[in-house]
């Protein structure tokens, strides 16, 4: 029998995406690294380094490649960062760095075709709909969310990359279409089309854990 | 599960156990670092090899890298493509003349040379070999008089002994 999903969602949700102050100190500490100040820098660093490791991995699904990916966003970022003049937010164009990076690395790697999976995390096990999922904290639970964990990943890998992009960033991330067209330089329209075609690909990939 | 909730909505609640796929502990806490190091060693390795500057110049352009390589092959071949008809002293055409027999220099006559010397009369090859021999040295048919000393090897044409001419007869050397 598949497992079944609990009613409500309360997993932890993404870091939101950064508010307009915290754009604005974005800008402050962009300009400090501009002036060659790497602490300003790291600061930019480890105020996005999770949000870019996670659209990175739900992309690939492949933590070695993730990590990889997403330290060389923000190397090609600081070289980049000369040239950087503002004209979008220093997030949605890191973003951009990250977004094409890993759609590259898609390209040249889509025969390998394989994906590892992390463990689910220590908090995971607190989550209510993952103890909703199975009664008992079980061999056959652990096995449950696995496989469930699995399908999700297969059927996410199935989908062509923009499509995968458009779901990680607005179902797993929680940006608005706007702020994902920027990113992938297209309109909004086209970012709403993608998210229906690809929502609609899932459901029916995923048909057996959705009844 | 709720029959009545939509499947859009559980398929929100199943891409919400995405967000448990952490990556090993630790890990946040060194990515700094890590980046760090590898801007330091792009820093230190910044006299890369042009070709690799330009495979990674070019990695996110495609088209680009297509344009470089067709005029990069444009400028291998054109003077392959242009050399046999515009160049002096290149026959035209495809009328070959056994080499040693001193044929007609064509180009002269055929063509016009794509260059910016004057169109001249065809000169018979014996005859313009002559013409650039200094004047008493060479006999037609016989080659030159004198014999090369053993310092002609290091000394050029100052090492020629001439033979029963005067040494003024010699070109003067610059």
């Amino acid at each position: 029998m598949p497992p079944t999903l609990p009613e409500t969602p309360s997993a932890p949700p993404e870091p939101p995406p950064p508010q307009r102050a915290e754009a604005a100190e974005d800008a402050a500490l962009v300009r400090r690294a501009q002036q060659g100040e790497i602490e300003a820098f790291d600061t930019l660093v480890r105020r996005y380094q999770e949000r870019i490791y996670s659209v990175v991995y739900h992309m690939t699904s492949h933590h070695e490649d993730a990590a990889d990916l997403a330290q060389e966003a923000f190397v090609r970022a600081w070289k980049a960062l000369p040239g950087f003049k503002g004209d979008s937010s220093f997030f949605t164009w890191l973003y951009r760095i990250a977004a094409n990076l890993t759609l590259n690395h898609l390209k040249q790697h889509r025969r390998r075709g394989h994906f590892s999976l992390n463990d689910l995390d220590l908090q995971a096990e607190n989550d209510p709909d993952l103890l909703a999922l199975v009664s008992e904290r079980t061999p056959r639970r652990d096995a449950a969310l696995r496989e469930l964990q699995e399908k999700l990943n297969v059927a996410l890998q199935k989908l062509s990359e923009p499509h995968r992009m458009v779901v990680t960033l607005h179902d797993i991330q929680g940006l608005r279409h706007e702020q994902i067209a920027e990113i992938m330089r297209c309109n909004v329209g086209t970012v709403r089309s993608r998210l229906h075609y690809a929502r609609q690909q899932l459901q029916a990939w995923l048909a057996d854990c959705l009844k | 599960m709720d029959p009545d909730v939509p499947p859009a909505d559980r398929l929100q609640h199943l891409l919400a156990l995405k967000h448990h796929e952490v990556p090993p502990p630790g890990f946040f806490e060194a990515f700094p670092e890590r980046v760090r190091a590898r801007i330091r060693a792009a820093g230190s390795t910044s006299a890369t090899p042009w070709w690799e500057r330009v495979r990674s110049w070019t990695g996110w352009r495609p088209a680009l890298a297509g344009a470089c390589v067709v005029v990069a092959c444009g400028l291998w071949l054109w003077p392959r493509v242009q050399g046999p008809e515009a160049g002096p002293g290149r026959r035209a055409g495809g009328s070959g003349v056994p080499a040693g027999q001193g044929g007609l220099v064509e180009g002269a006559t055929a063509t016009a040379p794509a260059t910016p010397w004057p169109a001249q009369a065809p000169v018979r090859r014996a005859e313009a070999v002559n013409s650039m021999a200094p004047q008493g040295l060479f006999t037609p048919g016989l080659g030159l008089r004198g014999a090369l000393s053993p310092a002609a090897a290091t000394t050029g044409v100052q090492g020629l002994v001439a033979t029963g001419l005067p040494p003024a007869t010699l070109p003067p050397t610059r």
